[in-house]
């Protein structure tokens, strides 16, 4: 493996980082450079707002969604050219939040199982970020088991009639397209009874409500379904086939968190390098150093990983379950992270007003949105069962559920 | 053989204790002649060696250490005066089947990293009385070395022993972060294995949730360690400025992996595992020595966290 740019590479990252010293959002660059872990809220603007004009300035200058085809609002680029933009795009890509389930999972898997007309109507407004898309998978009653949802969908002549509810879903309130995995047979074992749609989530009978999250925040959702009609040509694959089209959006997730993790650790760095502590500053303190040395190449790791997936992606190898290991490393370490960052704080370490803000806060905030890393997207415990039976080839858990028709499996309500 | 050839042999002959005379030697006598090919100009008291080296018919070693602490140049008491060495190193790796060792020495008394001149010292001839000692890892040796009198040739230049051995510290890591690797893979797989044979409750034990992650977690620190060891590799093979820093990176996290996995795998083996007859034990004395081999973590978190702040400041 090479680690320096190769001559295309260094044009390639000049061209970029030209483009972006003249068209950035250059007044919002001390706001985002203190904000970690992607979840970021401005001060004065609708980080919506500012993330959309962003990416619509990427789009006219050939930069959003790059690594896809050019008839499809990308740019064509190679894997790590997409890499180099993402380094150089620096902390600007934290604007592109509100885009990254829609760019990451929901485009990826149209571009799969989409029809050309589908993908050609809605792939290049998902790139420019003027069409936001969300993930509607999860229920009240299926997270990690997603696979028994509930929620159902009908088919009623040219159309299907969508019945039910999600929850947790991230940026519902703002997206203007969802996709949707529905029961369409309860009478088949659970995952031979679903189909994947999109849908436009002005459709009547949509209802979003938010839901406050532990942080304080209020990014995902309920989504209500009462008797929306789904127009047939909005089905992804083949009814009955919606667990394998759920598998491309689920790989590219991991994929798509793996690029852009944040891990905390330059924070912390740069937080111990300044903190003075009563025997002088903390990167100096033996037991410091013992714990920043051990966070620090958990991300070099981390990075590695992910450049070497990279490089098995550009020989056109497909992303694998060996890619849950960002998520799961890093959710963990983040947490972590933030926990000892207040501790060297001492008690003040707690208060987040903003006289008292040290480090701008961040790692309070850190502390308070980190247990969602370890749980969206697959649970530690689930990326551990995935790696210990897809990589390691370990038995799967047994299964009680597994043969039975969907109506016969045991839930708590009936 | 290149440096990114040996660091994949390394790592692969690691993961076969079982053939492992080259095990034993791969990366402590890599280091040493990597450290000796890497210097400017061939002094010619190294001239002798290299030949021999090169048809395996010398081993070297490196003899730094003085008892208990991490490298420094305040630990070496060791003095050169006149051509000859008087005082004692331990613990030398392999030191009582090599033929020759590089020594770091005092020369001068300043406090200075400059005090310390590196000598070449042939153990067969007079003055140097070796002692076999016992250590954790039954498979590599640990000996003393006393020097008494005994002749010895300058390597390199006076004072720049330090600066040297600091270079060679860094190339080592690197190397022997293979073989942490590679043993921390084989303990992974001999886990993952007996996982899938062992049957309790009526189930192969790696159907049990606890297992399943504690090997998925083994499988994650050695995936990190393979990853630094990688780019540790690229700045080894190609001098990258980086080195120190990359040097430090696989070093540590193999070091992690490989006991996390070691002790872990006997974990999974049950009673069966603490037991003489199976190689779990080997692999954990193994992974607990070759932590402690080039200065223990400590000395390395140390390292890392000075040369990042280096690199931050620059
Ligand atoms: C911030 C946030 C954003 C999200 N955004 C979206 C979104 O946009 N779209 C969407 O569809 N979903 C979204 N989710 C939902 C997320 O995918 C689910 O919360 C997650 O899959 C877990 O499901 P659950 O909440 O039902 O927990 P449960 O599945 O009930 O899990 C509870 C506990 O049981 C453990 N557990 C469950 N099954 C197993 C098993 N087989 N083995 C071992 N342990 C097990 C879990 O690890 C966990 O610790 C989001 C969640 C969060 C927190």
């Amino acid at each position: 493996m090479n680690f320096d740019d190769t001559p295309q590479e260094a044009e390639f990252r000049s061209i970029a980082r030209k483009w972006i010293a003249a068209n950035a959002p250059k007044e919002f660059e001390e706001e985002l450079s203190k904000s970690s872990l992607g979840r970021i809220r401005l001060a004065r603007h609708d980080m919506v707002e500012v993330g959309k004009a962003w990416q619509k300035k990427k789009a006219e200058g050939g930069w959003a969604c790059l690594h896809w085809p050019k008839e499809y609002g990308g740019r064509g680029a190679t894997p790590i050219e997409r890499v180099i933009w993402q380094q150089e795009e620096g902390v600007y890509g934290k604007l592109t939040q509100p885009f990254q389930i829609g760019e990451g999972m929901c485009g990826p898997t149209v571009m799969a199982w989409g029809s050309e007309d589908a993908k050609r109507r809605f792939l290049p407004k998902l790139a420019s970020g003027e069409e936001i898309w969300c993930q509607l998978f999860s229920e009240p009653s299926a997270g990690s088991d997603v696979a028994g949802l509930r929620t159902r969908a009908e088919k009623k002549g040219d159309n299907w009639v969508v019945n039910g509810q999600k929850i947790w879903t991230s940026g519902a309130h703002y997206s203007d397209y969802g996709l949707l995995i529905a029961r369409t047979d309860p009478n088949v074992p659970k995952h031979k009874g679903l189909t994947m749609f999109f849908l436009d989530m002005k459709s009547p009978g949509v209802e979003v409500r938010p839901i406050k999250q532990a942080n304080g925040m209020q990014e995902f959702n309920e989504v209500y379904f009462t008797d929306v009609v789904i127009p047939d040509s909005q089905r992804l694959g083949a009814v009955g086939e919606g667990w394998s089209v759920s598998l491309t959006t689920l790989m590219n997730e991991r994929m798509s968190i793996g690029a852009r993790l944040a891990t905390g650790v330059p924070e912390m760095f740069e937080f111990c390098s300044g903190l003075m502590l009563e025997d002088g500053l903390a990167i100096d303190d033996p037991a410091v150093r013992s714990k920043l040395a051990s966070w620090a190449v958990k991300a070099s790791g981390l990075k590695y990983t992910s450049y070497r997936a990279i490089s098995a992606l550009s020989k056109g190898e497909r992303p694998g379950p060996e890619n849950s290991i960002g998520k799961l490393v890093s959710g963990l370490m983040l947490q972590d992270i933030a926990t000892y960052a207040m501790d060297l704080e001492g008690t003040a370490g707690s208060l987040t007003g903003t006289d008292e803000e040290q480090a701008n806060g961040q790692f309070q905030q850190m502390l308070l949105s980190s247990p969602s890393m370890r749980i969206a997207g697959g649970t530690d415990e689930i990326l551990r069962n995935i790696i210990a039976e897809r990589v390691l080839g370990l038995p799967g858990d047994i299964r009680v559920d597994k043969d039975v028709s969907y109506n016969k499996i045991p839930t708590k309500g009936r | 053989m290149g440096r990114l050839r040996r660091c994949g042999a390394l790592c692969g002959s690691a993961t076969k204790l079982r053939h492992c005379l080259r095990w034993n030697f791969g990366a402590f006598r890599s280091f040493t002649e990597d450290s000796l090919v890497g210097m400017r100009d061939v002094p010619t008291s190294l001239q002798k060696w290299l030949p021999k080296i090169a048809s395996g018919d010398a081993i070297g070693t490196l003899a730094l250490f003085e008892g208990k602490g991490n490298p420094s140049p305040k630990a070496v008491k060791v003095t050169a005066n006149g051509g000859v060495l008087n005082g004692v190193k331990r613990p030398v790796a392999d030191g009582a089947i090599a033929d020759f060792a590089v020594v770091a020495a005092r020369t001068g008394s300043s406090g200075r990293e400059s005090d310390i001149s590196l000598f070449i010292v042939d153990l067969k001839a007079g003055g140097v009385e070796v002692k076999s000692l016992t250590n954790i890892d039954l498979t590599r040796g640990q000996a003393e070395i006393a020097f008494k009198d005994a002749k010895a040739e300058p390597l390199g230049a006076p004072g720049e022993g330090w600066s040297v051995i600091t270079q060679v510290l860094d190339r080592a890591a690197v190397l022997m972060a293979f073989e942490q690797v590679g043993g921390a893979d084989r303990a992974l797989e001999m886990g993952r294995d007996y996982a899938l044979d062992r049957i309790a409750f009526g189930r192969p034990i790696g159907s049990f949730q606890a297992v399943k992650h504690m090997l998925a977690d083994m499988y994650v620190s050695a995936t990190l360690a393979r990853s630094n060891c990688y780019y540790g590799a690229w700045a080894l093979s190609t001098n990258a400025g980086e080195l120190p820093e990359a040097a430090a990176a696989a070093r540590i996290s193999a070091t992690q992996a490989f006991q996390h996995c070691a002790k872990n795998n006997i974990q999974v083996h049950g009673g069966m595992g603490f037991t003489w007859e199976f190689d779990c034990h080997m692999y954990y004395r193994r992974a607990n020595a070759v932590a402690l081999g080039l200065g223990s973590l400590s000395y390395w978190e140390d390292a890392l966290i000075d040369r990042m702040r280096k690199k931050n400041a620059a």
